[in-house]
């Protein structure tokens, strides 16, 4: 989706652009083939057959490649990589990519993420700090429409907020016991990308309000949730400045080493296999991070023969993702009277609380996680015949509630774990594979044993039973929040970006999406992707504008 | 002169059990029956139990599975030879569902997991049904609203 805030402020400020999109076209109502379909209208009822699983083992271990929506995601069979250790590399290869199928939460960045590594001495400096993002989160809260409350915490800083669904009382139960027993720990509303009132700029979307169908990855006929088809394409398509053109894929940015700036780019027909060039005055490159790595370490040329941009050795380099394996599950006895009516699409969120204001623990940094409670039902299924036929039609809520967290943790950069190009395996249109090399650390194992320890003792102080502990073994990248190697720095030496988004090496090209970023925060990091994006297409702008580029 | 015979029957064939015949097709769906009885008029589905069990047994067991699944409908069928009562068509509902609830309770046997993969499948369809979701499961395609705090 960042690709598309490019586009957009582009487009919106006169400039002819050009949007290159790998895959196929995906049309915001025309192409969401499931989206009205009932549960009892899919053919295996949701679930995905053996030989989906045995062909797509990467994509089928994402929670959304399911019956409904699979049609949006890369087949492994047909996109090879090559994994050095294990690494789920989950994509979406259309027009709106995984905007489409995103978990759609949007918490901001605080200052406690961008003083990160230079405070805890890890990565390098991020060369912008949250108060320079905090106007463009306003920018992009206001065109994208975020549910939340004002909730005035530091570690999570509030923004332009549509109203929130209500909390249930378990959520509101534990949200209260944590702030009696923790003075610097929060339960909140989880901020997500949905439309709960409406406002002139979203009539001016076409977009209507949700109605927490949480079908959300089919894609939505309300436009309920924010995805690049229903908003950011078609705005830029309405400016009559925006040229689309799916199936292209970005074989690699072409260099002029008179002009020592980029000209364009070479693109391959997904189709046809013919290769094309296109040139432009200004290139910004948002494939979504390891795509983003590939098409540079791709871009060889004399000055460059080790991948645009690429002086100091380190693109590819200091990938990063979310350690999500750890989870916790409880019951609770307190409001057996009491049960939920309807749906919403969203949970209530644990922002970071640990090594927040100092170091505290043996590991550095820390993890947010996400609250969730429900009504537990009862079935029973023995027997067979007309007693198993009454068991079902007896299903019953028990009056105990389920609660759940899972762990959101923040992996640390290294040079160690990183991208690169296979020397002699290519894919169908002659791109070489790329090679992940991508693994937990022992931080990582540290921060899970305190994820469990924490939550055992707020789930236990809050009256929960039955708490249970849970490493699920997700692999790195199942998170589908890897960022990094084209870091944005301080300086050429040790990054590739400087504070706006610009190669050090190349002026003329930009990095928005989840590549530049420096180190990884807690918070799902698409919001902020999608504000850098804004704040740097409009310097890039203003620099076209004055000639500087 | 040869002789020859034209059955123009309608059949329908699952991709992973080409064997499959149509009388075994349908003493599956019996069985399907006799585990969890259809209900069309009170709990309507898009299609009958049977073809809907064998779709998800052709489709969404693996290698092993299926072959674990061949080797106790086959095993179930001994078991009436041996008892000799005949083939499996004659067998009287009663007859069938003895055999049925003697045996859907061994999980590890051969004839056991056969029985329970039909189970797993035929509560799958009538729990997904239009009416029991709706009705039982407060299922909502649409709510457009979420009350937290609902007195039971």
């Amino acid at each position: 989706m960042s690709g598309g805030w490019a586009a957009k402020e582009f487009t919106e400020q006169g400039f002819k652009t050009l949007l290159l999109e790998r895959g196929p076209n995906v049309e915001h109502l025309k192409d969401y083939p499931t989206t009205n379909m009932q549960p009892w209208e899919f053919k295996h009822r949701g679930r995905l057959t053996a030989k989906e699983i045995e062909d797509n083992p990467v994509a089928s271990r994402c929670y959304a490649f399911r019956e409904d929506a699979k049609h949006f995601f890369v087949k492994d069979k047909e996109h090879p990589y090559e994994q050095v250790k294990p690494f789920d590399w989950i994509r979406g290869y259309q027009v709106g990519g995984k905007s489409i199928m995103w978990a759609r939460q949007v918490q901001r960045w605080s200052p406690y993420d961008f003083d990160g590594p230079a405070r805890d001495g890890f990565a390098v400096d991020w060369p912008i700090r949250y108060k320079d993002l905090a106007d463009w989160y306003t920018y992009v809260e206001g065109f994208v429409g975020v549910s939340g409350n004002k909730d005035g915490l530091d570690s999570l800083p509030d923004g332009d907020f549509l109203k929130p669904w209500e909390s249930n009382v378990v959520e509101e139960y534990f949200s209260q016991q944590v702030k009696k027993n923790y003075s610097d720990r929060h339960v909140i509303y989880g901020r997500c990308a949905h439309l709960t009132e409406s406002r002139p700029v979203f009539i001016e979307q076409g977009r209507g309000l949700c109605m927490s169908r949480r079908i959300c990855q089919r894609g939505c006929p309300l436009g309920g949730y924010f995805n690049a088809n229903s908003t950011l394409i078609p705005w830029a398509l309405k400016t009559g400045n925006l040229t689309l053109k799916p199936n292209s894929v970005v074989h690699s940015v072409l260099y002029d080493e008179t002009e020592q700036k980029a000209i364009g780019v070479r693109v391959i027909d997904s189709i046809t296999k013919e290769s094309q060039d296109y040139f432009a005055k200004m290139i910004f490159l948002n494939a979504a991070t390891l795509n983003t790595n590939l098409i540079l370490l791709n871009s060889k040329s004399n000055r460059f023969p080790n991948g645009l941009g690429n002086d100091n050795g380190l693109l590819g380099k200091y990938i990063a993702f979310h350690n999500y394996r750890a989870t916790i599950s409880a019951e609770y006895e307190g409001f057996p009277d009491y049960t939920l009516e309807g749906a919403k699409p969203t949970t209530h969120y644990v922002p970071r609380f640990r090594n927040l204001y100092k170091q505290e623990t043996d590991f550095l940094r820390g993890y947010a996680a996400g609250f969730e409670a429900f009504p537990l039902r009862e079935t029973l299924r023995e027997g067979i015949g007309n007693d198993l036929k009454s068991q079902l039609l007896h299903t019953k809520e028990t009056g105990i509630w389920g609660v759940g967290s899972h762990m959101m943790g923040e992996t640390l950069p290294k040079e160690s774990n990183q991208v690169s190009l296979d020397s002699e395996k290519t894919d169908e249109w002659g791109i070489p594979l790329l090679r992940i090399d991508v693994d937990y650390d022992d931080n990582d194992e540290k921060m899970i044993q305190d994820f469990y320890e924490q939550f055992s003792e707020m789930y236990s102080k809050a009256g929960f039973s039955n708490i249970v502990t849970n490493d699920n073994g997700r692999r790195p990248g199942n998170d589908i929040h890897e960022m990094g190697g084209v870091r944005m720095g301080k300086d050429p030496k040790t990054s590739l970006l400087n504070a706006w988004n610009q190669m050090h090496e190349c002026k003329n090209v930009f990095v928005t999406d989840g590549a530049c970023m420096t180190s990884t925060s807690t918070q799902n990091p698409s919001l902020t992707f999608m504000a850098i994006t804004a704040r740097a297409a409009n310097y890039a702008i203003q620099q076209l504008k004055k000639d500087l580029i | 002169m040869l002789p020859y015979a034209c059955d123009l029957t309608p059949e329908i064939s699952y991709s992973n059990f080409p064997l499959l015949k149509k009388e075994q097709q349908e003493f599956i769906a019996r069985i399907c029956s006799l585990i969890l009885r259809e209900d069309p008029e009170n709990f309507p589905t898009p299609e009958p139990r049977g073809h809907f069990v064998l779709t998800l047994v052709n489709d969404c067991l693996d290698n092993e599975q299926r072959a674990e699944f061949s080797q106790g409908f086959e095993a179930f069928q001994q078991l009436f030879s041996t008892a000799n009562e005949g083939a499996f068509q004659e067998l009287e509902p009663e007859e069938l569902q003895r055999h049925i609830l003697e045996n859907i309770e061994e999980q590890e046997t051969e004839v056991g997991i056969f029985l329970n993969h039909l189970k797993t499948y035929s509560l799958l369809h009538f729990e997904t049904s239009e009416n029991y979701m709706k009705n039982y499961l407060n299922f909502e395609f649409m709510p457009g609203r979420y009350y937290g705090k609902v007195p039971v």
